[in-house]
C-alpha cells in the first residue's frame, strides 16, 4: 500500500525551514518515524499567517466564515459526558467542565451527574475554563476562541474568535471579574481589563535569563513556544511552557521574566503552594519543586513516566497530580514522596478538582469521573501494589 | 371406486399413453442413459459454492456501495487467531512459545498476506513514546527475546506503551491475537480458496497448539517424558474464511441427511404400499429426478450452495409423494381386475392432468420467490422449477412405465385389504367432524388459533436476533470463539460501515475532515452504537501525538500543513482511507445486529445526511456485515407482502380454474392462510428470523401445501356433485385418497425433517419451518377443510351421473 505516506510530501515541506527538534533517538531502526516526528515538530513551529495585531475583537467582530462547521451552536449529546473533556473549574458550588465540540458540562452535585450547558455558540474544542466568581466565567480553546458566561455556565457568548489564526488558546486565568489573561500556542498572549469586552493581543516578551557565558547564537531565533499553563499564587503569576520554559510575573502580568529551567522537556502544569513554593510538571512524569520563587529547582521522583497535566492541593493538605495513562499521584508530605494510583482503564486525565469530600473530580479522554482517594496509608499500599502489578511503577 | 375405466383423460392423454406404452423399453433405456450421463456430470462437476456475493441483494442501494468499494475495503477477509492462556496469565514462557509458534506458522502459510500479519512477534507491532528530544520507538517483542521474567515484564510495559491492549492483547492480559489477511490471489495469480486456508489454519495452528503441542515442547528438553496435563493455551479463530469453511463443513452433513431421508422414505413408502417392490418404483423415479436436477446444475454452471442443497430434498419428496398417488391409483385398478400394464395405462390417462396441475402449483411457490433479488434465492427458484419439470417427466412417464412391469403377488391384495378395512373405520370416525357441532368447534378453534397466531406472529423478527454469525448455530464452535474473542478483546464483530466519497481528497480539507468527524460523533451518540472509528478520529490522535501527546491538541488542525501531517502516516491498510483519500469509511461498531438496532442506526445515518448536506461529499450506506444485513432486511421487508400476496393469488386462481367454484377456492384457501399465520407464530416462538433464507420457505410451504387441498377437494367435489351430503362425500374421499394425503404430508416432512439437526442455523430453521408447514397444512386440509365445507357447501341436486366426472380435468383443459 505504498502511495499512502509519500503523496502529500510537497505540501508538508513548507514547515521544515525552522526544524528545531534534534534527532530523536530510536531503537530498532525507526529512522523514518523519527524523521517524521522531527518534521512534525518543525511544522508545529511553522510561521503562522499574520494574525490581526492587538486589535480588540468584540463578540460581533469575529471574521465571517459563513458556512464554517465549527461556527454553530454545540449540540446536546448523550455521550458528551464521556467525550474528551480538558478542563474543569469551580463556579461557586457548581463544577463546569469544557472539552471537544464545544461541550460545556455542568454538575451541581460534585461531579456525580452532569448536564450540558443550555447554549454554547461554537463547536470548537475548548481547552480551559476559569471562573472569577459563581457567575462570571471564561472558556478558551482552538481558533483562539474565548467564550464568556454571566450565569454560572448555563449560557455562553463569544468574545473572541480567530479561526484564520489557526492556533489554539491553551489556558485562561482571571484575577477578578474584570482582569484576565489567556495564553496559548506560539506565545499567544491576550489580556483584558473589562471582563472580556475587549481582548487585546500582547507580544509575550519575557526578560531573558542573565547571560553567564558567551552569547548564545540561537537566542536570536528563540522559537514561539507554546504557553501551556498559567497559575497564580499570592501576588505572583507563573506560566509553564514548551521545551522547559518557565516564566514568572510579579506585577499581575505586566512584565514577565524567564526562569532558569531544570529540564529541557515541555511543562504542562503548575501547582503553586505558596508565594515562593511551587511544583512544575510535564512530559514523562517529570516533576520539579522550587521554594525560592523559581530560581532553583529540585527534581522529585514521581514514580511514573506518563505526562503530568494538572495538580491540586486537597482540603486535607495532601497534594494530587493527574496525567495521561490514568495517572493519579498523591503526596501526603508536601511532595517529598508520591504514591501512584493508576486508573484501571488508563485513559488520560487532563484536569482535576477536589470535591471537598475526599474524592477527586477528574476530566480527560473518557469525560468526567470521580476518583476515590482512600486514607493515605491505604492508598500508598494500593499504589505500590498496582505499580508492581502493571510494571509501570518505579524509576526506570 | 372412482371413475370407471377409461373415463378419465382426453384424446391427448390417450395418444400420449399409446406413444409411451408402446415404447416402454426405449423409454427405460433413454432414462437410464441420461441418468448415467447426469451422474457422471454430478460426480465430476458438482461443487459446493458458498460464494458470498451470491447471497447479497446486489440491486439494493447499500449493496451497490458494497460492491463498488469491495476491492479496496473488502478487508473483511481477515482472520483473527486468539490464543488464551488457560490460567488467565499470558506472561509465561509456555504462552509466548505457543504465540511464537502460531505467528511463525501463519507467516509461512500459503494464501496469507505475509506483510500484514500482526502479532506481538511481528516487527510491524511497535510502541512509540514521547520523550524530551523526540520520540522513541521499538518492537514490542525484541528480536532477541528470551522468555525470562525480566523480558516478560518489559514486554508487558511495551504492550501498554504501544496501546495494543484490547486489539492484539486481551484486556485482562489473558491472551493475545495473531491477525492475518487472507489474499484474494496467491503469488502466481491463482485465486486463493478461503476454505483451504481455514483448513490449514485448523490443522497447522489450532491442532498444533491446542492439541499435543505443549506436551512435545515439555518432553523435548530433558529427554524424559514429561506429562503435561492438557495444553496450557486455548485457540480461538474467527474471520470470513473460517465462516465459509465452517458453513461448507456443515453443509457436508447433508450427505448424512440424504441417506437418512432415503432410508426413512423407503421404509415409509413400503409401509404405505405394503410391498417393497412397489415401494421401490417411486423412490427410484425420484432418485432419478434428483440426479437429473443436480446434473442440470452442473450443465448450467451453477455450484450448489448451502441453501440450494434444500432443492434436491424437496424434489425427492415431491417426486415420491406424487409417485405414490400414482401407485395407489394403479393398485386400485389392479384390484378391480386389470393386469398391471392396463392399470398403469388407465392411471396415466386419469391422473395426467390433475398431477400436472398439482405440480404446477408447486411451481407457483418456486416462481414467486424469484421476486427476491438475491442470486442464491433466484438460483434456487430456477433449479427447483427445473426440478419440478423433471419430476413431471419421471413421475408421468418413467413411473407408469416401470410400474407396468411390477407384479403384484397374491398376499399383497390381502394385506392391502386388511389395512383398508382398518382405515375405513378410521375415516368413518373422522367424518364426524363434518357434523354441525364438531365442525363449529373446529372452526371456532381455528379462529382462535388464527387470532392468537396473528398476535404472536407479530413478534416474528426480521433478520437475526442471535449473537454471532447467523448462518451458524449460536453454540457452534465459531460463534463460541467469536464470543470469547469479543469478550477478551475490544473487538466488535457487528460492523456497519458508511462510506464517505469525496470529490477532493478529504485528508487535506478541514471542512471535509470536520464533517466526517461530526458525523462520527453524532453516530457515537446513537443507541446501539458502541464505538466509531474513522479517519478524523485517528488523525486527531495523530496530531496530538505530534504535539507531545497533549490532549489539548486532539482537534482537526486548520493549518493545511498540520492537517496533512495528521493523516500522512495513516496507511491504507488501516481501512480508514484509500490511496487518493477520496474514499473514507466510517466504521460503526454496533452492540448487536438485531433488526431494531440496525433500523435505528440506519435511520440516524439518513437523518444526519439529510440535515447536514456536505458539499463535495456523499455519505453512502453501507458495507460491513451489518450493512449486508441492513440491505437484506430491507429487501425482505419490501418483498414479504408481494411474495405472499403473489403465492396466495396464484393458489386462488388455480383453485378457481380447477374447481370452477368459489366455494372450493375458499375451502382450500382458509386452511392455507391459517397455517401461514401459524408459521409466523412458530417463527416468533422458536426464534426464527424472517430473512432471505426463510421468507421463501413460507411461500414454498404454501405452494406445496396447497396440494393436499387440491387432491382432497377435487375428489370431494365429485361426490358432492353426485348429490351426496358433505359427510358422505368426505368419508368417501378419504377412503380413496385420505391415506395418500396423509402419506404425502409425511413424505414431504421426512424430506426436510432431518435438516432440523443441521449444524447450520438457517438449514435448521428451514427444516423446522417446512416440516411444520407440510404437516400442519395436511392436518388443515383433512380437518378444517371438511369442517368449513359443512357450513359453506350447499348440497347440489343430484345431476345426471355422466357429468359428475372429475372436474379438474375439465378445468385444466380450458
Amino acid at each position: 500500500m505504498g502511495p499512502g505516506p509519500g503523496r502529500l510530501t510537497a505540501g508538508a515541506r513548507t514547515g521544515l525551514a525552522r526544524l528545531r527538534v534534534p534527532a530523536a533517538r530510536a531503537r530498532g531502526g525507526s529512522a523514518g518515524l523519527t524523521a517524521a516526528f522531527a518534521s512534525a515538530m518543525a511544522l508545529a513551529q511553522a510561521p503562522q499567517p499574520a494574525s490581526p495585531p492587538a486589535a480588540p475583537s468584540p463578540a460581533s467582530g469575529a471574521p465571517a466564515v459563513g458556512a464554517d462547521l465549527l461556527d454553530r451552536p454545540a449540540l446536546p449529546a448523550p455521550a458528551a459526558v464521556h467525550s474528551l473533556l480538558l478542563d474543569v473549574a469551580r463556579a461557586g458550588e457548581r463544577l463546569v467542565a469544557v472539552g471537544e465540540r464545544g461541550h460545556v458540562l455542568l454538575s451541581d452535585d460534585a461531579g456525580r451527574s452532569w448536564r450540558q450547558a443550555r447554549t454554547v455558540p461554537s463547536r470548537t474544542m475548548l481547552t480551559a475554563v476559569a471562573f472569577a466568581d459563581a457567575r462570571q466565567g471564561w472558556a478558551v480553546g482552538h481558533d483562539e476562541i474565548i467564550l464568556h458566561t454571566a450565569d454560572g455556565g448555563e449560557t455562553w457568548q463569544r468574545q473572541h474568535w480567530a479561526p484564520d489564526a489557526q492556533q489554539p488558546l491553551l489556558d485562561v486565568w482571571f484575577a477578578d471579574a474584570s482582569r484576565g489573561i489567556a495564553i496559548g500556542a506560539y506565545k499567544s498572549y491576550f489580556t483584558t481589563l473589562d471582563g472580556g469586552e475587549h481582548w487585546s493581543r500582547q507580544a509575550f516578551e519575557p526578560a531573558p535569563l542573565p547571560r553567564s557565558g558567551p552569547a548564545d547564537p540561537d537566542a536570536e531565533f528563540a522559537p514561539d513556544y507554546h504557553l501551556n499553563a498559567i497559575a497564580a499564587a499570592g501576588a505572583r503569576l507563573w506560566i509553564a511552557a514548551e521545551a522547559g520554559q518557565l516564566y514568572r510575573s510579579d506585577d499581575a502580568g505586566t512584565s514577565w521574566r524567564t526562569l532558569p529551567s531544570p529540564y529541557a522537556g515541555s511543562f504542562f502544569g503548575l501547582l503553586p503552594l505558596s508565594n515562593d513554593s511551587l511544583l512544575a510538571f510535564g512530559l514523562r512524569g517529570n516533576l520539579f519543586r522550587s521554594d525560592d520563587g523559581g530560581m532553583n529547582w529540585r527534581k522529585l521522583e514521581s514514580g511514573t513516566t506518563a505526562m503530568l497535566t494538572d495538580g491540586e492541593v486537597l482540603p486535607d493538605g495532601r497534594l494530587a497530580l493527574v496525567g495521561l495513562s490514568g495517572t493519579v499521584l498523591l503526596s501526603g508530605d508536601r511532595g517529598a514522596t508520591w504514591s501512584l494510583r493508576q486508573q484501571a482503564d488508563r485513559r488520560g486525565l487532563s484536569a482535576a478538582l477536589p470535591d471537598g469530600a475526599g474524592e477527586l473530580v477528574a476530566v480527560g479522554e473518557d469525560g468526567a469521573r470521580r476518583i476515590a482517594l482512600d486514607g493515605e496509608a491505604g492508598s500508598a499500599a494500593g499504589a505500590r501494589a498496582s505499580g508492581a502489578a502493571t510494571g509501570t511503577g518505579g524509576a526506570r | 371406486m372412482s371413475g370407471g375405466p377409461g373415463a378419465g383423460g382426453g384424446a391427448f392423454s390417450a395418444r400420449l399413453e399409446k406413444l409411451i406404452f408402446s415404447h416402454r423399453a426405449l423409454i427405460i433405456a433413454t432414462f437410464a442413459l441420461v441418468t448415467v450421463a447426469m451422474l457422471v456430470f454430478v460426480v465430476r462437476g458438482l461443487r459446493i459454492d458458498a460464494s458470498f456475493t451470491k447471497q447479497l441483494p446486489l440491486k439494493h442501494e447499500y449493496m451497490q456501495t458494497f460492491v463498488k468499494h469491495q476491492a479496496e475495503f473488502g478487508g473483511a477477509n481477515r482472520v483473527l487467531i486468539a490464543l488464551v492462556a488457560r490460567d488467565g496469565n499470558m506472561f509465561t514462557p509456555e504462552f509466548f512459545a505457543a504465540l511464537k509458534k502460531a505467528t511463525d506458522r501463519v507467516l509461512v502459510m500459503d494464501g496469507i498476506d505475509r506483510g500484514r500479519v500482526q502479532s506481538l512477534f511481528t516487527p510491524n507491532v511497535r510502541y512509540i513514546e514521547v520523550v524530551e528530544d523526540g520520540i522513541q520507538a521499538g518492537n514490542v517483542v525484541d528480536a532477541e527475546f528470551q522468555p525470562t521474567p525480566e523480558a516478560l515484564a518489559e514486554v508487558r510495559e511495551n504492550i501498554l506503551k504501544a496501546g495494543i491492549v484490547g486489539r492484539l492483547v486481551a484486556n485482562d492480559f489473558s491472551g493475545a491475537l495473531v491477525s492475518a489477511i487472507v489474499l484474494e490471489q496467491d503469488a502466481q495469480g491463482r485465486p486463493v480458496d478461503p476454505i483451504a486456508v481455514a483448513e490449514r489454519l485448523e490443522r497447522e495452528v489450532r491442532d498444533a497448539i491446542a492439541g499435543a503441542g505443549g506436551t512435545q515442547a515439555a518432553a523435548g528438553r530433558e529427554g524424559i517424558d514429561v506429562k503435561v496435563v492438557g495444553p496450557p493455551v486455548d485457540v480461538h479463530m474467527i474471520g470470513f474464511a473460517k465462516v465459509v469453511h465452517d458453513i461448507a463443513q456443515g453443509a457436508l452433513s447433508v450427505i448424512v441427511f440424504a441417506i437418512v431421508t432415503l432410508l426413512l422414505t423407503v421404509l415409509f413408502v413400503w409401509m404405505h404400499t405394503q410391498s417393497i417392490r412397489v415401494a421401490v418404483v417411486p423412490v427410484v423415479c425420484s432418485v432419478v429426478a434428483v440426479i437429473w436436477q443436480l446434473g442440470t446444475l452442473v450443465v448450467l454452471g451453477y455450484g450448489i450452495d448451502p441453501l440450494g442443497l434444500l432443492v434436491p430434498f424437496l424434489i425427492f419428496a415431491i417426486g415420491v409423494s406424487h409417485g405414490v398417488q400414482k401407485i395407489s391409483s394403479v393398485k386400485e385398478a389392479v384390484f378391480e381386475g386389470l393386469d398391471p400394464e392396463a392399470a398403469a395405462r388407465l392411471t396415466f390417462r386419469q391422473l395426467l392432468l390433475p398431477a400436472v396441475i398439482a405440480l404446477l402449483a408447486d411451481l407457483v411457490g418456486f416462481v414467486t420467490i424469484l421476486y427476491i433479488p438475491v442470486q442464491v434465492i433466484q438460483e434456487m427458484a430456477i433449479t427447483a422449477s427445473i426440478g419440478v419439470a423433471i419430476v413431471i417427466l419421471t413421475d408421468l412417464v418413467l413411473l407408469p412405465v416401470l410400474v407396468s412391469f411390477v407384479r403384484f403377488d397374491a398376499g399383497y391384495r390381502n394385506r392391502v385389504e386388511r389395512r383398508i378395512t382398518v382405515l375405513n373405520r378410521w375415516w368413518h370416525a373422522l367424518s364426524v367432524i363434518t357434523e354441525k357441532g364438531p365442525s363449529a368447534a373446529i372452526i371456532a378453534l381455528a379462529a382462535v388459533l388464527g387470532v392468537v397466531g396473528f398476535v404472536v406472529g407479530k413478534g416474528a423478527v426480521i433478520g437475526d436476533a442471535t449473537a454471532g454469525v447467523p448462518e451458524l448455530r449460536p453454540d457452534s464452535r465459531y460463534n463460541v470463539d467469536s464470543r470469547v474473542i469479543t469478550r477478551e478483546f475490544s473487538i466488535g464483530v457487528d460492523i456497519l460501515t458508511v462510506i464517505v466519497e469525496t470529490r477532493e481528497p478529504a485528508c487535506v480539507s478541514h471542512t471535509l475532515m470536520k464533517s466526517i468527524d461530526d458525523f462520527s460523533w453524532r453516530m457515537q451518540n446513537v443507541e446501539g452504537v458502541q464505538q466509531v472509528i474513522s479517519l478524523p478520529l485517528v488523525a486527531k490522535q495523530a496530531i496530538a501525538g505530534w504535539s507531545e501527546g497533549s490532549l489539548k491538541w486532539r482537534e482537526i488542525p486548520r493549518n493545511p500543513d498540520q492537517l496533512t501531517q495528521s493523516t500522512r502516516y495513516i496507511e491504507t491498510s488501516t481501512g480508514l482511507l484509500n490511496a487518493d483519500c477520496n474514499v473514507v469509511p466510517v466504521m460503526l461498531f454496533l452492540a448487536d445486529h438485531r433488526s431494531q438496532t440496525i433500523e435505528r442506526v440506519v435511520a440516524a445515518v439518513k437523518q444526519w445526511r439529510s440535515e447536514n448536506p456536505v458539499e463535495g461529499a456523499a455519505f453512502r450506506l453501507a458495507t460491513g456485515n451489518v450493512g449486508v444485513m441492513a440491505a437484506t432486511n430491507e429487501e425482505v421487508k419490501r418483498t414479504e407482502f408481494p411474495i405472499l400476496f403473489g403465492v396466495f393469488a396464484a393458489v386462488i386462481a388455480m383453485c378457481l380454474l380447477t374447481f370452477r367454484s368459489l366455494t372450493g377456492a375458499v375451502l382450500v384457501f382458509i386452511p392455507l392462510a391459517l397455517v401461514s399465520i401459524l408459521a409466523y407464530a412458530l417463527m416468533a416462538l422458536v426464534g426464527i428470523g424472517l430473512k432471505i433464507s426463510t421468507l421463501p420457505m413460507v411461500a414454498l410451504g404454501v405452494g406445496i401445501g396447497v396440494d393436499y387441498g387440491i387432491y382432497l377437494f377435487s375428489r370431494m367435489q365429485e361426490f358432492l356433485r353426485e348429490g351426496l351430503p358433505v359427510r358422505e362425500s368426505f368419508e368417501r374421499t378419504m377412503r380413496v385418497t385420505g391415506a395418500s394425503i396423509i402419506f404425502t404430508g409425511i413424505t414431504l416432512a421426512i424430506g426436510v425433517v432431518t435438516w432440523i439437526f443441521s449444524p447450520l442455523q438457517f438449514q435448521a430453521d428451514i427444516g423446522k419451518l417446512l416440516t411444520f408447514m407440510f404437516l400442519v397444512n395436511m392436518i388443515g386440509a383433512i380437518v378444517l377443510l371438511p369442517a368449513l365445507a359443512t357450513w359453506l357447501v350447499r348440497p347440489a341436486p343430484p345431476p345426471p351421473p355422466a357429468q359428475g366426472q372429475f372436474a379438474p380435468g375439465g378445468g385444466a383443459r380450458a
